[in-house]
């Protein structure tokens, strides 16, 4: 795009410091006052956006958005401390202003507002007006009022990232940010981290986490269609409580806690995971090495029986259910999920594993993510045919609402789909709603668990739209309050130990509880959570 | 070793002769998917047997004790490289059933003794149990290649090769690696003339100069970084000046965090404005769920740019799961393969008219293409006409 008319002027205010910048554009207002005919003020609210973004991509080309209508309308863009931008240019093109420019597209700045609604419009707040455009003559009260408001604002806060970061997380965060505009270092960290993956024990890098279903049904064989099969262990049984506000665990997942990493790396400073993660392939490398390990571990034979060690670890205190006959009204404890590459399913490692499982009646899902899925379909449409003959549930993960709206991911024949909760579902634009709605709908509301339900408005949300599979913090706090109910030792912990201590798969991170095999069952039998489809879903984890 | 070599040559020939016929039973489960007919049919497990009754004769003999089932309606018989033979029909066919059980019972009975046919024996209800048939037959075929190694690759392609291989990259020269591909319209008197060019780097090429011990396609996801680097060297090198000058409509590869990198920013702004709106930008399906909502940032992005956007590489299986209208794009660069064939796959074809068939190598692509209505062909059917 063409360098504009106020570049040097916009990058000075730009490198000053946001205290400068805001001075800048509010002394350039005043200046512009006096002679306000034919000018217009742009202002850019990208701090408005819902966090994380503005990402470094919004920042970037809004910016070149701005630049080249500021070439072409003799303007000026300044960038605030708070991320806003603002264009103050003239209403219509000037000649001379596009001289030396070879292309770009003419950008009127009255048809500017429209083109950055679109291109922003996945992460903006449902309130509050991403794009203000101020007419000189006509507005420029309100525009002084804005840089004002903006110079008290740089005045007060000298540290201007603070205002939308907590102390404690401004380094991550700020680090974060680097890496992902950090093409090579995403690399050289990915070696770092990948060394001291291989170096770890593996259970110090992995958690676990349960999820629920409410009411009768626990499990893929009970939802009506092609795709459920029997899973050892689960057959039909009356189970007490299964009233419309039963909860039962259905599945453990164990999954690789970028947590734990970032805890192992933090004395090292080579950096944070958090830098690898802003590649999407390099983090799904890195995850895919764990898978490697953590199958390995599993798929050998200790014992005479099959399995130990890390198999054991993972099905202690009926986790998974034992091979045992069940006394009448007992359910079987939750399945075992792992997350899993598609090779490693196709494995040898796994075959064995498999083995195990059949053997000692441990029922296992597998979870492979969507963007796996998608690399090679192939490759995945053999492993989802490996896991149908072990008689294994095969989950699809990672499956964002913006991903189920613009691909059928129902149509990769999942028995069951995990989405992802995003707050921004609560005000999603009612297009955007309506095709969610519909993809669940195709989906079948009975296969989707509801993932990443961190608070009671999440449960909400998927229990009308038919929802009744739920994993999440929130989930999390449900059942340490019905274990903290239960347990006669009770009085010693809190609801965010009890939390703590179910999420660890190290003995270390389990220290403290008296009560393991209720802590490993997940929840006492039965559960009820109490008026669930008129109120509330009570318990919160304090900080 | 003549002589060893010559008894060899037949068994081999058998072999390939029943993957290509296991291969044939994959496409028609697929096909019997597709139509939604119930068939039904039995797996008879010749491979659970012990060698010594595993021989040729054993195999003939099996087939003819399945005669029966060749009256049924449609009945088909795929025998696999492991000598398990597949047959499938539709319709009852009871007596026939009945009759060819008791056939491969007495075959394979052990002396006087008549044994159970249950291992060998499998009933199955298609398409209730597809998924079990495909996984014997791809079971049968052994296990796929994760990927075609280069020649004389070998060597993992660790993070650590990768960081080495972007090292590399920095310097290299790579514009001798860059290749065009056409892609031709149909015309309406039947011929081709060309549409534009797909600007891509040859991968394999680049790898093998830079990096011979390796081979980057082992790992999908650093090959998809490579990826990323790669889109890198080729924007700067059509960002240089009078790299364009003269250039009709093309096409170019890129990552979604590609198109909005700093680099195409600069390409953005060294595109001579006669090729404004004539340039479609590729993505891949993968890269595009990596980060959907920076995928529709730089699809908007793109389109307010005046680029055309294209989902590429898109084989058959693919396409249920990438709706073009969902997704929002322009075109589509579906890749030709017999899975094409099938009228079931022919109804998904929704808007033919932003279609390119991919791999048109062969006169029946060009064919199935023009039948179901694709005027855009790339490959060497579509050149040569």
């Amino acid at each position: 795009m063409g360098a504009g008319v106020g570049k040097e002027f916009t990058d000075l205010a730009q490198g000053s410091g946001a205290p400068a910048a805001a001075l800048l554009v509010h002394e350039a207002v005043l200046r512009l006052r006096r002679a306000p005919a034919g000018r217009v003020a742009l202002v850019l609210h990208l701090s408005r956006l819902v966090p994380p973004a503005p990402r470094p991509y919004h920042v970037r080309i809004a910016r070149a958005l701005l630049q080249d209508t500021a070439a072409r309308h003799e303007g000026q863009v300044f960038t605030l401390g708070n991320q806003d931008m603002v264009l103050l240019c003239a209403a219509s093109a000037s000649p001379g202003g596009a001289l030396g420019l070879r292309n770009t597209l003419a950008t009127d700045p009255l048809a500017l507002p429209a083109i950055l609604l679109r291109l922003l419009r996945a992460d903006m707040k449902p309130a509050g007006a991403l794009v203000s455009l101020w007419p000189l003559d006509d507005a420029g009260d309100e525009l002084a009022a804005y840089t004002r408001a903006r110079l008290r604002e740089a005045e007060l806060m000298p540290a201007p990232t603070q205002d939308r970061m907590s102390p404690h997380n401004v380094r991550t965060k700020v680090k974060a940010m680097t890496m992902e505009e950090d093409f090579a270092g995403q690399t050289g960290l990915a070696c770092a981290v990948g060394q001291v993956v291989d170096q770890s024990t593996i259970a110090d890098l992995l958690q676990r986490q349960t999820a629920i279903a409410f009411g009768p049904g626990i499990y893929p064989r009970d939802i009506p269609g092609d795709g459920p099969r029997d899973i050892p262990g689960d057959g039909p049984r009356d189970i007490p409580g299964d009233g419309p506000g039963a909860l039962h665990p259905i599945f453990t997942e164990v999954s690789f806690s970028i947590a734990a990493l970032e805890a192992r790396l933090a004395g090292e400073e080579r950096g944070y995971v958090g830098g690898v993660a802003a590649d999407p392939f390099l983090f799904r490398h890195l995850a895919s090495r764990l898978d490697e390990r953590m199958l390995k571990e599993l798929s050998q034979d200790r014992r005479p029986d099959g399995g130990g060690g890390m198999l054991d670890a993972l099905v202690s205190g009926g986790r998974a259910s034992p091979a045992r006959a069940l006394s009448p009204g007992e359910s079987p404890g939750p399945a075992l999920h792992l997350n899993l590459a598609v090779p490693a399913i196709l494995s040898e490692a796994f075959a064995r594993l498999a083995i195990i499982c059949t053997r000692r009646e441990i029922r296992v899902g597998v979870e492979i993510s969507l963007l796996e899925a998608m690399v090679d379909l192939a490759a995945f449409e053999r492993a989802r045919r490996v896991l149908a003959d072990h008689g294994m549930v095969l989950v699809l993960d990672g499956v964002s609402h913006v991903a189920m709206q613009i691909v059928r991911p129902w149509a990769l024949r999942p028995d069951l789909l995990k989405l992802d909760w995003s707050p921004r579902l609560l005000d999603l634009p009612g297009q955007d709603a309506a095709i969610l709605e519909a993809a669940i709908a195709q989906t079948d509301p009975a296969r989707v668990v509801l993932h990443r339900a961190e608070t009671e408005a999440a449960l909400r949300w998927g229990v009308a739209r038919g929802i009744r599979r739920f994993q999440g913090r929130h989930v999390d706090a449900m059942l340490s309050a019905s274990r903290l109910v239960a347990c006669a030792h009770a009085g010693d912990c809190s609801l965010r130990q009890c939390v703590e201590r179910a999420a660890s798969m190290s003995t270390a991170g389990r220290i403290g509880c008296r009560n393991l095999a209720l802590l490993d069952r997940g929840t006492p039998e039965p559960a009820i959570i109490p008026h669930l489809g008129s109120g509330v879903v009570a318990p919160r984890v304090s900080a | 070793m003549i002589s060893l070599a010559k008894r060899r040559e037949p068994a081999s020939a058998e072999t390939a002769t029943h993957r290509q016929e296991a291969a044939q039973l994959v496409a028609y489960l697929h096909e019997c998917a597709m139509a939604g007919i119930a068939r039904r049919a039995c797996i008879v497990h010749l491979a659970r047997l012990s060698a010594d009754r595993m021989r040729p004769h054993h195999l003939r003999l099996a087939r003819a004790a399945l005669e029966p089932l060749a009256v049924a309606d449609r009945a088909r018989l795929f025998t696999l490289p492991n000598r398990n033979i597949v047959v499938i029909w539709r319709g009852r066919a009871d007596s026939a059933v009945a009759a060819s059980r008791t056939a491969i019972e007495h075959l394979f009975a052990d002396g006087d003794e008549v044994i159970s046919p249950g291992p060998l024996w499998e009933d199955i209800d298609l398409p209730a149990a597809l998924d079990r048939l495909l996984l014997v037959a791809e079971q049968s075929i052994g296990p796929k290649p994760a990927s075609v190694p280069m020649p004389g690759s070998g060597q993992a392609f660790d993070a650590v090769t990768l960081q080495a291989l972007e090292l590399l990259l920095v310097r290299a020269d790579v514009a001798r690696f860059v290749r065009r591909h056409p892609v031709f319209i149909r015309t309406t008197s039947g011929g081709f003339r060309k549409a534009w060019e797909r600007r891509m780097l040859s991968i394999d090429e680049l790898a093998e100069s830079l990096a011979p011990e390796h081979a980057p396609k082992s790992n999908n996801w650093l090959f998809l970084r490579l990826t990323r680097t790669l889109d890198r060297r080729m924007l700067a090198l059509l960002s240089a000046p009078g790299e364009l000058a003269g250039a009709g409509p093309f096409a170019i590869n890129l990552n979604v965090a590609s198109i909005l990198s700093p680099s195409f920013l600069r390409f953005d702004e060294a595109l001579p404005a006669g090729l404004r709106g004539r340039v479609t930008i590729d993505l891949q399906p993968a890269d595009v769920l990596a980060d959907p909502a920076a995928f529709l940032f730089a699809r908007d992005f793109a389109r307010t740019r005046g680029y055309r956007l294209m989902l590429c590489d898109v084989c058959a299986d693919v396409l249920p799961v990438v709706p073009l209208d969902r997704l929002g794009l322009d075109l589509l660069w579906l890749r030709w393969s017999p899975d094409c064939l099938t009228e079931a796959f022919a109804a998904l074809v929704a808007d033919p008219a932003r279609l390119v068939l991919g791999d048109a190598d062969t006169n029946e692509a060009v064919a199935w293409g023009t039948s179901v209505g694709i005027t855009l062909f790339q490959g060497r059917a579509a050149a040569e006409t």
